[in-house]
């Protein structure tokens, strides 16, 4: 099982190089570059703050809203401007995910906007955009419960791999896109394309999870990171 | 002093059911979570609390804080105060006299764009803040600078006993009003002061979590006034 090699030369549970970096926009309240090989996704939060329409506050927590956008040359034919309907289920599923590691309860009737885009578009372009976005809500000093640690694993000519690329996503004979909150031990996202055996699935979900807790290394090293550096100038760590 | 660590959401700060957690952290089970990213610093109190180092004004009764009108209807006001939700002013609690007794247009009295300093006296889950004027010192700023810090940060520029502002406004020689919700008004028409007093303000933004900062200020001040 160990030797098989992928297309990119990768091991089945090896994800690609990961890049994560806070603060790259300076006009929004929290923002995030999350980078997953090829993949390259850029989101930025704004809020918790004061929602316009009142009609579709919520009494008693805070709304939550996402835009997932592909941008025109993000991929290798253009893609229109226009929301697709991909689009427009990615940005419920993101949503849904974030829903459940903010506590919406300490900010009644204002709203949380999210503005993902992604850059470049190479395969698992949701869990890295979920990757991005809960890196943008830490920046932005939202209060959550956990970050989120997303990841997507596959099965290709029998094999279960971990991380799939655009080739391997159209590829494969099964897709799962799934999202944790690692310290909690919770799931957040859970979405399945394709057939698998029981067992299969089993062992898929292993992988995720170990593939899950690298991914959260990383952005807990990141955030950490983002502070250090300020604070390290003046001798104080 | 002791060490402060950095925490992200979800860091375990501590186990047992000797305290409460804060604002800032949250319980599951006998374990104490942060719940934002910032600084921790173990103390002695019962309360478990992060130091937020970036977020908007959360809302306290009693806190005084710098507003914006930003809307007016017929007996109220919305003001901005930097927070996830909009204030209320209620004319009852901006004029002096009764309502019943106010019969103008209340446009004459606030209107849209003025800064105010009020007190916050009302907020809870279901109802947004509700803004007094009626006490000493509180109502319409009608000349100043507005500048900007972020609110987890007011608490450092004011400092121990106001030692901090008191040393910044002594050495400029202007008035200068802090409003909680990170709003800053130098009540002056002295420009360059107004310039020294934003880098002042950006230093502290920027070390506010430094130790020693009081006295790097006034160097900074004797420094900048001297030239």
């Amino acid at each position: 099982m160990s030797s098989y090699k992928r297309v990119d030369g990768r091991n089945y549970d090896e994800l690609r190089p990961i890049k994560a970096e806070v603060r790259v926009l300076k006009n929004a309240d929290g923002s995030a570059l999350f980078e997953l090989g090829n993949t390259k996704v850029i989101a930025a939060v704004y809020g918790p703050r004061e929602l316009h329409s009142k009609h579709i506050a919520a009494s008693y927590e805070s709304l939550v809203r996402v835009r997932y956008h592909m941008v025109p040359f993000s991929v290798k034919e253009r893609k229109s401007q226009p929301f697709t309907r991909r689009e427009i289920e990615i940005s419920k599923v993101i949503k849904e995910a974030l829903s459940a590691c903010i506590r919406r309860e300490l900010f009644p009737r204002s709203t949380i906007d999210i503005y993902v885009e992604v850059l470049n578009a190479d395969g698992s372009t949701r869990v890295a955009s979920l990757n991005a976005t809960s890196l943008a809500l830490a920046d932005a000093g939202v209060f959550m419960y956990d970050l989120i640690a997303a990841v997507s694993v596959g099965k290709i000519q029998g094999q279960l791999i971990v991380d799939l690329n655009e080739y391997e996503d159209q590829n494969s004979e099964a897709d799962i896109p799934i999202a944790f909150m690692p310290s909690l031990n919770k799931v957040v996202l859970l979405q399945m394309d394709g057939v698998m055996t029981y067992e299969e699935m089993k062992e898929a979900l292993k992988l995720a999870r170990n593939a899950a807790e690298k991914i959260y290394q990383i952005e807990k090293e990141c955030l950490k990171s983002s502070l250090e550096s300020v604070l390290k100038v003046y001798g104080y760590l | 002093m002791s060490k402060r660590e950095i925490v992200i959401p979800s860091s375990l700060l501590y186990s047992g059911d000797d305290v409460k957690p804060s604002f800032t952290t949250y319980k599951l089970g006998s374990n104490i979570y942060s719940s934002v990213i910032g600084l921790y610093e173990k103390s002695e109190g019962d309360e478990i609390k992060v130091i937020t180092l970036k977020g908007k004004y959360y809302p306290n009764v009693g806190d005084r804080v710098i507003g914006i009108i930003t809307k007016d209807s017929i007996f109220s006001w919305s003001v901005d105060i930097n927070s996830f939700v909009e204030a209320i002013l209620p004319v009852s609690f901006a004029v002096k006299k009764r309502k019943r007794e106010f019969t103008g247009n209340i446009t004459k009295l606030l209107t849209i764009n003025d800064v105010i300093y009020a007190q916050i006296i009302d907020f809870d889950k279901f109802n947004p803040p509700i803004l007094s004027l009626k006490k000493k010192g509180l109502g319409k700023i009608n000349s100043g600078y507005l500048l900007n810090i972020t609110p987890g940060k007011v608490p450092r520029l004011i400092g121990k006993k106001h030692s901090m502002i008191k040393m910044i406004k002594e050495m400029l020689g202007i008035n200068i009003i802090v409003g909680k919700n990170g709003r800053i008004v130098a009540l002056t028409n002295d420009f360059n002061k107004v310039k020294i007093l934003e880098e002042v303000i950006q230093k502290i933004e920027f070390e506010a979590h430094v130790p020693g900062l009081t006295d790097r200020i006034k160097n900074m001040l004797e420094s900048k006034l001297s030239k």
